[in-house]
């Protein structure tokens, strides 16, 4: 009788185990959606680049 | 053949870990609490099941890029990561022999390690609840079976522990099932299906009898805590009183006249042999405590013999609390925490495992308060309630290094970064909408 149970025991953690996979996956699908629709934030080395272009041009006289 | 079926069912679980680690963690704390070893008896039973769980895990973590995990950063982790160090530095220099120490050690650095691993991947209240889940049907199977045993002999017989487990004795494994018990009465309302439900309510009431046919002294101290507790942190008292009196009353007609005087003895510690066996545990570990403050006798050492030995000649310096000793060829293990801890890592582990603890109660009772989402403060409750038991409980049993405790802390530090986040999307919605 024991073993029975045991493997009900079993089979019912791999039943909850297979659900929350499933909502797991939704989870990071949302998860993923929300990182990618955020503005991706500029480096600090490209914005103080940048800046010096700027910089750059407005001393040589070139229109931005 | 239930070998066979056992590792066709097992092998899920490793597949899963892999492509899914959060699913491993799950499995691992099955097999922490369901012990499959003391089923099998075939070629299933020398398998490592939570060591290959455990590597598939983590080389999971490794090939998964997974969105929703955290990083380890934080302080009470930090804490957790102090005292296994501590734990390390007194091993190095035990007092006993170098092996057994060690041995413990590395059940605790599993522990730590498990812990980690839940604060990284526990992220969701999806990935909490179902960890729960896998953790309660585990401990569920073996409550299942003891307490059916004492209900069917009719209180004659004595649970005695579950082998290769830390629950390897009567009291120690009251005190494992009093720690899931608060989590039972937390999943109950949280379960969407009637049967598991039912099952779920079964299992808790059959934890209670688990506890009562243990014969723990300590474990019966503490299930009057946990019930003291849920009646106060539940919502359907009048409920819980019905359901209180109701076992209570059949607990009583069924405990046999053995169980009765075991309990009776509480009232007459200070002539029970047992009772005057762990005070002279904690002299002696207060000793070693005072002879080597900053490392102790190391993890297990104040067992052996002659570490006992030889700490035992300086025992009156402590008979003002009592004078009526074990006799020194008989070492026993500390049976308290704070004094497992103290013998074996000095003042330093203790005050160490004390900020473990504290800082955990606070957090709980914190997040039980005022937490954004309603089901973050019922869990705070729970595992409120979970602390709070095993300090008081485990005053009298040794389970310092219990995994399922520091797996608390860490589904405690999950609860805050959810409570966290909860809080920056309202306030980026009232923003929002305000403007």
């Amino acid at each position: 009788m024991s073993s029975v149970v045991f493997l009900i025991s079993m089979g019912l953690v791999i039943y909850f185990l297979i659900l929350g996979n499933k909502q797991d996956r939704l989870d990071r699908e949302e998860a993923l959606a929300e990182q990618n629709s955020k503005p991706k934030k500029l480096k600090r080395h490209t914005i103080s680049a940048t800046t010096s272009t700027i910089e750059h041009n407005i001393n040589t006289g070139k229109k931005q | 053949m239930k070998d066979l079926i056992f590792v066709l069912m097992f092998l899920p679980f490793v597949i899963m870990a892999l492509r899914n680690p959060f699913i491993g963690l799950c499995g691992w704390a099955w097999t922490i609490m369901a012990i499959p070893k003391n089923m099998l008896w075939g070629f299933a039973g020398d398998l490592r099941l939570t060591y290959i769980l455990a590597i598939a895990t983590i080389l999971g973590m490794f090939f998964d890029k997974d969105p929703l995990k955290k990083p380890l950063v934080n302080g009470l982790f930090v804490l957790m990561v102090l005292f296994l160090i501590q734990c390390a530095i007194s091993n190095t220099f035990t007092l006993g022999t170098s092996a057994s120490s060690w041995i413990v050690w590395s059940d605790f650095f599993k522990a730590i390690l498990f812990s980690g691993l839940c604060m990284m991947l526990l992220t969701t209240r999806n990935r909490i609840e179902t960890f729960l889940m896998a953790l309660l049907l585990g401990a569920g199977f073996n409550i299942f079976f003891e307490g059916l045993k004492f209900l069917v002999t009719a209180g004659n017989y004595q649970i005695i522990g579950i082998n290769n487990s830390m629950m390897t004795d009567n009291n120690l494994f009251a005190l494992a099932v009093l720690i899931v018990l608060p989590l039972y009465m937390y999943m109950i309302p949280q379960v969407k299906q009637k049967y598991v439900k039912l099952g779920f309510t079964g299992l808790a009431g059959l934890a209670a009898v688990c506890v009562i046919g243990s014969f723990s002294r300590g474990g019966f101290i503490g299930l009057i805590i946990v019930g003291w507790q849920i009646f106060l942190k539940t919502k359907r008292k009048f409920w819980f009183i019905v359901f209180a009196l109701v076992f209570a009353s059949s607990a009583l007609y069924i405990a046999s006249a053995k169980w009765t005087n075991r309990m009776q003895t509480i009232e007459h510690a200070d002539n029970d042999s047992s009772f005057l066996g762990r005070v002279t545990a904690w002299k002696l570990a207060t000793l070693a405590a005072l002879d080597r403050p900053l490392i102790g006798a190391g993890q297990d050492a104040i067992q052996h013999g002659w570490v006992w030995a030889y700490y035992y000649t300086d025992i009156h310096q402590f008979d003002f609390v009592t004078t009526k000793n074990t006799p020194v060829e008989h070492p026993k293990a500390a049976h308290s925490i704070y004094f497992q801890v103290l013998g074996d890592t000095g003042f330093v582990g203790l005050i160490l495992f004390l900020l473990i603890l504290g800082k955990s109660i606070m957090m709980s009772n914190q997040l039980a308060k005022k937490a954004e989402d309603e089901w973050v403060r019922q869990l705070s409750k729970a595992i409120n309630t979970v602390f709070i038991v095993f300090m008081i409980s485990g005053a009298l049993l040794s389970l310092a290094y219990y995994d399922l405790i520091y797996a608390m802390v860490s589904i405690l530090i999950c609860l805050s970064r959810i409570n966290q986040l909860t809080k920056i999307k309202q306030e980026e919605l009232n923003y929002a909408t305000s403007s």
